[in-house]
């Protein structure tokens, strides 16, 4: 039924910025998105992710810059000109119309015969199984019924592109995990481009072929999920993008012995030819190895906390370079307890401490 | 409990205050004696004393009929053109960010507040120099304008409490501005424009002052007009308090029960948050 054209819905978006008065909110963005691509813009609140999508909505008008629609410069046009679809936070239904009616609202707008229209509404509400809901009104629906019905409002439309903002956030943890992988099948279906709005790196690494990390307004990295965990592009996403986040040392790189060393209060990590001078390194929690025996290159820690998720055990440490946590297998440990933290040395990232950008170096085994 | 005792009482006390009147005004309305309706006595009516014909009198006055008919023009068609005008007014007031915009607000709010005897004069100049006194038009435009004024503000307090959303969505769905205007935002502010609507109605329907300086011709008298001359004409050398009286009820009965109709959108309407996105 939803059959997609020729039309390539590629978006892109060309030096973006948006200014609030004085306030930069988008601060010269720019982004590709291909035709069928998955994309979730991921960012703690406020960093313009929101905004970004708006303007590609064409809600709110760029400071500067060009958007592209497929081939077609946006810029101009209206957001009801610009074929896409949006699914809000707070879903947006219309209070006064039935479920039937809000579906069917884009197609009487655009003047399509009434036949049609009720074909329409009846197969995407028989597709999101919303069809006893029809006649209804949006008040006497559920948080996950009305979701589903401003996914209907939306696929029923046939956009070029899906603009999906939060949809997930207001659903209860249970029913945000079924959703989101209705979700990804819905995409495998329609084929559709999809930008996906969220701060919740769940969903942005399970949904996304591709993520754009913002933050404070800058786009920081847009790759995929993986690229974005294994290879971040800088301090900001290595510590957004994982749980718990990255842990993050400072210290300095200096020769010793004819080979560069990442030095910082009694670590030593010889590394592979590097410039001299400060630096910040980037260990996750999963690539620390903890023991109860010292050994080379091992850290002395002192347990301070344990915490159980039920599947996973976090514990955090503290040392000589700082507080540490690291993933573990069992949750045998006593606070105040003696243990000794080895660094996968493979699994090391290593960050500028002044721009926050990745720095290109390798741990090399001693 | 005794809290809940104590709300009863206060609240039977107001509601004896705000029905007494009508009550009085019932009895009197259905008194054969005219002129002694104000003795305490009557307040208990006697059977034997009651009485139609006052409101015999008034329904087959031939002039009733236009008189009638003119309240009906001035307060329906002023309410209409009012308060069409204040939806346009409230949702702009509400949703543009114009230089200027909370200067307009307060300054409507305190014309809305000025006491509308007082332009009673300002406007008589005015409108004979327009050759408007003793017209339809000479009326419709400052009880239109009254209620442009008040309805603007209440329709302005209603649709800030529309999500904004339900716009862009319209407007993401295919509409354009003014179409999502009519589309969502007009039909959920109903209840306001209902509100509006027989607010902006009751005033010229009762204004006497206005119509009382601006109307000589009794083709264009208005039922508050007619209600003036009637008690004044029919009792001998004062005010028949039972004709008074009874043409108060006629008047107010509509009224009354315009607003037991409306209730529930009077109510919504009053408790601005009534739509829930």
């Amino acid at each position: 039924m939803v059959s997609r054209g020729d039309f390539l819905a590629s978006v892109r978006l060309d030096n973006i910025s948006k200014m609030f008065g004085e306030v930069r909110a988008l601060d010269n963005v720019n982004l590709y998105v291909e035709d069928g691509e998955f994309l979730v813009l991921l960012g703690p609140s406020g960093c313009g992710k929101t905004t970004t999508l708006r303007i590609i909505a064409g809600l709110e008008l760029q400071t500067s810059g060009h958007v592209y629609i497929g081939n077609r410069l946006v810029d101009d046009l209206e957001p009801k000109d610009r074929n896409v679809a949006m699914v809000f936070q707070s879903y947006a239904l219309y209070p006064h119309l039935t479920i039937y009616d809000n579906i069917a609202f884009g197609l009487k707008a655009r003047h399509e015969p009434k036949q049609e229209i009720d074909r329409k509404v009846r197969d995407v509400a028989r597709m999101l199984e919303i069809t006893h809901l029809l006649m209804r009104k949006p008040a006497a629906l559920s948080g996950g019924q009305r979701q589903r019905v401003a996914l209907a409002r939306a696929i029923v439309r046939n956009p070029d592109v899906f603009l999906l903002d939060e949809p997930l956030s207001n659903l209860d943890a249970k029913l945000r995990a079924s959703t989101r992988i209705e979700l990804k099948n819905l995409h495998l279906r329609l084929k559709s481009t999809m930008i996906f709005v969220t701060h919740d790196q769940v969903e942005a690494m399970t949904l996304a072929d591709k993520i754009a990390v913002f933050n404070a307004g800058k786009l920081l990295q847009h790759d995929t999920p993986m690229n974005i965990f294994m290879k971040p592009a800088n301090k900001f996403v290595a510590g957004f993008v994982g749980y718990p986040p990255m842990n993050m040392i400072d210290g300095e790189i200096a020769e010793k012995d004819g080979h560069a060393v990442f030095l910082s209060s009694g670590l030593s990590i010889r590394l592979q030819s590097a410039p001299a001078g400060k630096c910040t390194l980037g260990i996750r929690p999963q690539d620390i190895r903890v023991s109860l025996n010292p050994s080379d290159d091992a850290i002395a820690c002192t347990v301070k906390g344990l915490e159980r998720t039920g599947t996973d055990n976090f514990l955090y440490m503290s040392s000589d370079v700082g507080d540490i946590v690291a993933s573990v297998e069992t949750g045998d440990y006593t606070i105040g307890q003696k243990v000794y933290a080895k660094f996968d040395i493979s699994s090391l990232h290593f960050f500028d401490p002044s721009t926050g950008k990745a720095l290109p170096l390798q741990g090399v085994y001693a | 409990m005794i809290r809940r005792i104590i709300t009863h009482v206060i609240l039977a006390l107001f509601a004896i205050f705000a029905l007494f009147p009508i009550y009085f005004i019932l009895i009197t309305s259905i008194s054969k004696i005219p002129l002694a309706a104000l003795s305490a006595s009557s307040l208990i009516p006697n059977m034997k004393s009651i009485t139609l014909s006052s409101y015999r009198l008034i329904l087959t006055n031939p002039q009733f009929p236009t008189w009638v008919k003119n309240s009906l023009i001035f307060g329906g068609v002023s309410a209409i053109v009012g308060v069409g005008m204040a939806a346009f007014t409230g949702y702009a007031l509400s949703r543009f960010n114009f230089p200027g915009r909370r200067t307009l607000i307060y300054f409507i709010i305190a014309i809305s507040q000025f006491p509308g005897i007082v332009l009673i004069l300002p406007y008589y100049l005015m409108f004979a120099k327009l050759n408007l006194i003793d017209t339809y038009l000479g009326l419709l435009i400052p009880y239109s304008a009254g209620s442009i004024v008040f309805s603007g503000i209440l329709v302005k307090n209603y649709i800030d409490s529309i999500p904004q959303e339900l716009e862009e969505a319209a407007m993401v769905d295919g509409y354009t501005r003014t179409g999502a205007f009519f589309r969502v935002v007009l039909p959920l502010s109903k209840p306001i424009l209902a509100l509006g609507l027989l607010l902006a109605f009751v005033g010229p329907y009762t204004d006497y002052a206005l119509a009382n300086a601006f109307i000589t011709s009794p083709g264009l008298y208005t039922l508050a007009l007619g209600l003036y001359k009637v008690s004044q004409t029919v009792g001998a050398g004062g005010i028949n308090y039972a004709v008074f009286s009874a043409f108060s009820f006629i008047m107010g009965a509509p009224i009354m029960i315009l607003y037991i109709v409306f209730q529930k959108y009077i109510i919504s309407g009053l408790t601005l948050g009534g739509v829930k996105g």
